[in-house]
């Protein structure tokens, strides 16, 4: 298991985003299918909060919701409240969202392969960022995309102003959409899998790349991702979510040292290990089920092996099992059933 | 690009525009279209500054006289030059082709453009619209349009353009679905875009090449269109010269193996036709990034 790594940092301030009891749902013919239910964190200055979970578990949608980018219809928020910079995004307009977007608060995505427009220059993509929120003029704004490009540490910046994505490999086209997405200075940076289509070299230089420019801006960030091993590298706090549900919050530390979820711990014992002896790493045995054939009481209960029947009546809260540590389970803490079974 | 690139760099990534002309050149037939194309508009704009002949002037000594060193093209029945007629044709064809062209693009591609990236309501009524225009028949449609707007070649001319323009929605439409879900979009969304913007530099730059090939193509039906209504008599009107009002009268003729008349029209507007239909053949293939 990778150690956490960095020291506690202060605790933080005021948040700069807090998320309560935030529901999405997919609306179509009549009927109403919950992906994301009641979802709540919240994500200080200069913190980094990792969203972890397997592909369609709503982690990607949480995040598109908060950016106010979600295909709506058929997608929607149905219930819940975000709150950015003290403000309800729900009840600003359209408009003054986009306002929002691309200036205090950013996105990164997945896929830098397709994630520029291939009919213009980097340098005009950068630029447009910056005059869509700042205005001032063509050269000014060009100057600007420069010494970002320098920033996030493309050789040969000036060159490359002029160049257009094809001609890019996959990891420079991340550093150019990093660039784009903290040009204007975000206090949010919302992260969807940054590195998952990079291969693994580039994917260090990416995440320590990200990481300083956060330290050096002071942001905040919302890391997405399905790789433990990132989170352990970049992350202060850590949500993991199963099927459209926070199973547990805690700090990095608390994740990896004292799991407390059985779905979490179910993840700790797949990662692979540089001094394992094992043969086959751990599995969770079966799948997540589909979102219109939720079980009626906790989701990961059918795959649980700590199940008891209670499990099956209700779905449990998300309860603090230790202070800053949170998690959804009845059986939480776990360790006294397993000294009570031995 | 201005500033130099690595070589070898340069020469593992071609720009697209370089390579896009170099597949165009090495297509036979394509080149073979694009030299008709260039050809014909060369006579039409710079013919008749060199013909002598004044492509209106009748003269009753010269009817219906056969192919000469003095007349290239023999004369028509009122004693014109078939030859200045023809180049002065060209000019009408070559006109009505890219007029009609622009305002098929001008009205399609926006309504399709608007259909493809907003969807719902808005995209369901400019469909349907655009299928009711679609079943009925291109030329059928110009005709009937342009017998309601009254016979000259400017009505003609948008009688055309109307008819063409549901192909262009439907393309656009469709383009504009495909791209508006690539992440580049969804990007631009991210960046606070308003939609306006993404339409013009996110979307239309990158549904450019499709619109264009379907343009070329166009205006080879545009040709035929508009001698098509000339010929009916609701194109371009007597004296001034198009290829269709030409057949027209030439017809009358033919029985009586005076073939000049309709031959010289015929030649032009098949070898124009042609021209943009191999051009734009190689567009297609040219443009098209699945080919290697």
């Amino acid at each position: 298991m990778p150690p956490p790594s960095g020291s506690p940092r202060p605790e933080p301030q005021k948040p700069i985003l807090s998320v309560a009891g935030l529901s999405i749902a997919l609306r179509g013919r009549g009927r109403e299918t919950s992906l994301v239910q009641d979802v709540s964190f919240s994500l200080s200055e200069g913190r980094t909060l990792c969203l972890v979970g397997e592909s369609g578990c709503g982690k990607s949608l949480t995040s598109l919701a908060i950016m106010g980018l979600l295909a709506s219809p058929p997608l929607e928020i149905t219930r819940g409240e975000i709150l950015f910079e003290g403000r309800d995004l729900r009840a600003l307009s359209a408009r003054d969202r986009a306002d929002l977007r691309g200036d205090r608060m950013t996105m990164i995505f997945q896929e830098p392969m397709t994630s520029l427009n291939p009919a213009f220059t980097i340098g005009d993509q950068i630029a447009e960022a910056v005059m869509r929120h700042k205005g001032g003029t063509a050269e000014e704004a060009r100057a600007k995309a420069l010494e970002m490009l320098k920033r996030v540490r493309i050789p040969a910046a000036e060159k490359r102003l002029d160049e257009y994505p094809h001609q890019l490999s996959g990891g420079m086209r991340q550093r150019i959409m990093i660039a784009m997405a903290l040009v204007n200075g975000p206090r949010l940076l919302i992260a969807d899998e940054p590195t998952t289509a990079l291969d693994v070299t580039i994917q260090a230089q990416i995440l320590s790349l990200v990481r300083r420019l956060q330290q050096e801006t002071g942001s905040a960030m919302l890391l997405i991702t399905h790789d433990l091993g990132v989170v352990a590298e970049v992350a202060d706090e850590v949500a993991v979510m199963y099927a459209g549900r926070i199973v547990e919050r805690a700090s990095v530390k608390d994740i990896f040292d004292d799991p407390q979820h059985p779905y979490t711990i179910g993840l700790m014992g797949s990662l692979p290990s540089l001094s394992g002896r094992e043969e086959r790493l751990a599995t969770i045995p079966g799948s997540v089920p589909a979102p219109e054939r939720m079980p009626k009481g906790c989701r990961f209960a059918p795959r649980c092996p700590f199940c008891i029947p209670a499990c099956t009546e209700a779905q449990p809260p998300l309860l603090e099992v230790a202070p800053g540590h949170e998690a959804a389970c009845i059986r939480a803490p776990l360790e006294q059933h397993v000294t009570e079974a031995a | 690009m201005t500033l130099a690139l690595d070589t070898a760099e340069q020469a593992a990534v071609p720009a697209p525009r370089s390579r896009v002309w170099g597949k165009l050149l090495r297509n036979r037939s394509a080149v073979v279209g694009g030299v008709l194309v260039v050809a014909f508009a060369l006579i039409a704009f710079v013919g008749p500054f060199v013909i002598p002949d004044d492509p209106v002037k009748t003269s009753w000594s010269l009817v219906r006289k056969a192919p000469s060193w003095s007349h290239w093209f023999g004369t028509d029945d009122l004693g014109r030059d078939v030859l200045a007629r023809v180049i002065y044709g060209a000019r009408a064809s070559l006109l009505a082709g890219v007029v009609s062209v622009t305002i098929a693009v001008s009205i399609g591609g926006p309504l399709g453009l608007i259909a493809g990236y907003f969807g719902g309501w808005i995209d369901a009524v400019i469909s349907r619209c655009t299928e009711a225009m679609l079943a009925c028949p291109f030329l059928i449609l110009a005709i009937a349009l342009g017998s309601v707007l009254g016979a000259s070649l400017t009505n003609a001319m948008i009688a055309i353009g109307i008819a063409a323009a549901p192909i262009f929605t439907r393309l656009t439409r469709a383009q504009a679905l495909a791209v508006k879900t690539e992440d580049y979009v969804e990007g631009a969304r991210a960046i606070g875009l308003p939609d306006r913007w993404i339409i013009i530099k996110y979307i239309v730059p990158n549904i450019f090449a499709p619109i264009l090939v379907q343009a070329t193509l166009i205006m080879a039906q545009a040709i035929i269109a508009e001698a098509s209504l000339s010929f009916l008599g609701l194109g371009q009107q007597p004296p001034a010269p198009s290829w269709g009002s030409m057949l027209n009268t030439g017809k009358n003729f033919l029985q009586q193996g005076q073939w000049w008349m309709s031959m010289f029209p015929g030649v032009g507007i098949f070898l124009t036709v042609l021209g943009f239909n191999l051009l734009g053949d190689g567009l297609r293939d040219a443009l098209d990034p699945r080919e290697t």
